[in-house]
């Protein structure tokens, strides 16, 4: 059928997405707390318990606006969220998120439904460029504000060391232009505004090709992807109706999330393939501070696709559609989940359609199919 | 909020690999799905207690439209000389041609009012939208096919009351959509005619106490109000056949793609709005009604780096993205026609018809 039209969405006062509430009911407790975080999972199990804070008790599932009052008794401690600069006497705790309210202990903080990304130092991140300033580029790293990414922190093709000259800055659209992806580090976080300063001096960071883009969104109690875990691995499709070989995943913790074919280079480690020529000069040298300068050619900087089969392209759809479907089921995106919700939508696949080119991936639509790559994520 | 929150630029290498993913045969999509399949939505119908008919569609990614549809009676501005001689003719009991002269509405008697958010309600895309949407629902009975109903065969025809009095439509839309992600930038015109064809479905105007030439009078029980457009197993209508549906179609590489999502549309050789409807009474018919061709956003995009940066500025380095130049050729213009008019325009028509007679 060329069009699916579903009855709408029951009336719930329910944050978080019905999906996940559906899964909720019709799977064990216990277990689909194991992807949640640990901040919504005392949420989640005890959906019905209503806690008592002042004069009246709120349901957990319950959603504060910001202003809201929440309690006036001096027992509670004010946390993330809230705030009792609004008071005179500054004992009344207010809500300044939106979202459930969080307590642990005596300590009340709310948990926003859905926040940008907080910028902090050390965090692998994704951003696209937005534009091209004096010897700096501005980009979108899904912050409340655009991070700076400065002329003196990328590898200019011909040696780390080499001095910057006015050619390079009139030729900074030759590195990145505007709509350009890129994957670099947090270097630091402004102290008065919160506004990042990246970095992408290292082979690992740069540029990204040979692939395609998907945000899951920011951080709160939705999805978005896990911190302090791995954020860059190779998923094997070859288990896939089409075979696609090995597929790069890179998991920004803004939420921003890369797929590209691998390609093979065995000069550098795993993962670092993003920003290096496939037909680098420097294959098979080892590579040290000494030669940085011929693996980062001007080639580093090109937007030059490598050929990608079409099997790839299926596979590379197919996780597309299953972080999505993880993102939309409230689940946070970690390695483990990727690789377990790519293996379910795989079974899944073969198993309800005759696994033909044709039939693969259209059931990724299908919302059921969706459910039951989360519940396999959260199950299994 | 940065700026880039409602542009959705891509990297001259996503729009490479999209292009060719798209272009390959059968084409491969960012979201996996067919190229004739739609992205599923959920729909209801009657949801706004004030209005005469109205609908709600949603897709996943978050988007809604919300669309209120309501009928008010209007004097009918009189032509100063024609009229006599017009009044004349019915008077005498001509029942042909002047009959059927007196019965022609003005398409001005349709309005349709867009709000989308993020746009100026001054916007010049927001009006072209608008016209979009409500010419094909004006369009005049004779281009549409011949119909055996006793009803008025377009709708501005049905309007007409009397000679002095005629029903003004006002069709309402509001889009309600999340302030960013993957839905920016995404054109909104599939979800939004949906809707409106949904509502128009489900629009009901009262039945009318006067008869002939009297001042109209209402009936005030709602429960013998007429249909706008006719439904099944129900005799009397305003309005005969369905009300059209626009389709969004994209070409790229010699692919027709349907329903095209925001970054699918970014790297498109040529957009199309198709609407079409039902052509009498069986399912089985699609007639096209209007074809407008979009303006594609892969003109305004930066071309890709190449590796080599020895060669010549022209030359087509294969996993390189060029911008779009140029327009679109008429082989395959008539290979949208083609498939709109085959299976796709059929199953939709029939999609929308069953849920209709389902839920509506």
């Amino acid at each position: 059928m060329a069009v699916t039209i579903l009855p709408p969405l029951p009336d719930t006062d329910d944050y978080l997405p019905s999906r996940s509430k559906h899964y909720n009911a019709s799977s064990d407790a216990s277990d689909s707390e194991g992807g949640m975080s640990l901040d919504s999972e005392d949420i989640d199990s005890r959906p019905t318990k209503r806690m008592k804070i002042g004069k009246h008790t709120i349901s957990r599932r319950e959603i504060v606006v910001p202003g809201e009052p929440i309690t006036d008794e001096t027992q509670w401690m004010r946390g993330h969220g809230t705030t009792t600069n609004l008071s005179p006497a500054a004992t009344l705790i207010t809500a300044t998120l939106a979202g459930p309210i969080t307590p642990t202990n005596k300590l009340l903080s709310v948990l926003p439904i859905r926040a940008r990304y907080t910028p902090e130092v050390g965090d692998l991140v994704l951003g696209r460029i937005v534009s091209v300033e004096k010897s700096q580029w501005r980009v979108d790293v899904a912050a409340p504000l655009l991070a700076k990414l400065s002329m003196s922190s990328i590898n200019l093709p011909g040696g780390a060391l080499r001095r910057r000259t006015a050619n390079d800055e009139l030729q900074m659209r030759r590195y990145f232009q505007e709509g350009d992806l890129l994957v670099a580090e947090v270097q630091s976080v402004g102290s008065m505004d919160g506004a990042a300063t990246l970095h992408a001096r290292s082979l690992r960071y740069g540029k990204l090709r040979n692939g395609t883009f998907l945000a899951v969104s920011g951080t709160g109690g939705g999805g978005g992807v896990v911190r302090s875990r791995r954020q860059q691995f190779t998923i094997n499709t070859n288990t896939g109706a089409t075979g696609g070989g090995e597929v790069d995943v890179i998991l920004g913790v803004n939420g921003y999330v890369w797929l590209s074919k691998h390609i093979e280079d065995s000069t550098f480690g795993a993962g670092s393939k993003d920003n290096t020529p496939s037909n680098s000069k420097a294959g098979g040298v080892h590579l040290g501070i000494n030669n940085l300068d011929e693996a980062v050619s001007s080639e580093a900087y090109s937007s030059q696709n490598n050929m990608i089969e079409e099997g790839t392209r299926r596979e590379i759809a197919r996780l597309t559609e299953v972080i999505r479907a993880l993102a939309e089921g409230a689940v946070r995106v970690d390695e483990d989940g990727v690789t377990r919700g790519y293996e379910v939508a795989v079974e899944l696949g073969l198993s309800t359609e005759g696994a033909t080119v044709e039939s693969s991936g259209r059931e990724l639509l299908d919302q059921e199919f969706r459910r039951r790559v989360v519940e396999g994520v959260l199950g299994g | 909020m940065p700026a880039s929150a409602s542009t959705s630029q891509l990297s001259p290498a996503e729009l490479s690999y999209l292009h060719s993913s798209l272009s390959s045969h059968p084409p491969i999509r960012p979201d996996a799905r067919l190229p004739t399949d739609f992205r599923p939505f959920s729909a209801e119908t009657n949801v706004l207690p004030n209005t005469m008919g109205s609908a709600h569609v949603g897709f996943a990614d978050g988007r809604e439209a919300v669309v209120g549809v309501r009928a008010e009676v209007e004097r009918t501005a009189q032509v100063a000389a024609g009229s006599d001689a017009r009044e004349d003719d019915t008077e005498m009991g001509d029942t042909g041609d002047s009959k059927t002269e007196r019965a022609q509405g003005k398409s001005s008697w349709i309005s349709l009012t867009l709000t989308l958010p993020g746009l100026r309600d001054d916007d010049p895309g927001l009006f072209f939208l608008e016209e979009m949407l409500r010419e094909v629902l004006v369009v005049p009975s004779s281009t549409t096919s011949t119909t055996t109903a006793a009803a008025a065969g377009s709708l501005q025809d049905g309007l007409v009351i009397n000679s002095r009095w005629h029903w003004r439509l006002h069709i309402d839309v509001v889009l309600i959509s999340p302030p960013e992600g993957s839905a920016a930038g995404s054109y909104p015109l599939p979800l939004l005619s949906m809707a409106i064809h949904l509502a128009l479905r489900d629009t009901r105007i009262p039945r009318l106490k006067s008869e002939g030439e009297e001042d109209p009078l209402a009936d005030d029980d709602w429960e013998a109000s007429v249909h706008l457009y006719a439904k099944p197993g129900k005799s009397r209508c305003f309005a005969a056949g369905v009300p059209p549906i626009t389709l969004l179609v994209m070409v790229v590489g010699g692919n027709v793609v349907f329903d095209p999502n925001g970054t699918e549309l970014a790297v498109a050789d040529g957009v199309f709005a198709v609407s079409i409807a039902r052509a009498g009474s069986e399912n089985d018919l699609v007639s096209i009604l209007a074809v407008r061709m979009l303006e594609t956003s892969a003109r305004d995009t930066f071309k890709g780096v190449p590796r080599n940066e020895g060669g010549n500025e022209w030359d087509v380095v294969p996993g390189v993205w060029r911008p779009k130049l140029g327009g679109v050729k008429r082989a395959v213009l008539t290979k949208v026609m083609k498939a709109v008019l085959g299976d796709v325009g059929k199953e939709i028509v029939g999609s929308l018809e069953a849920f209709v007679v389902q839920g509506g």
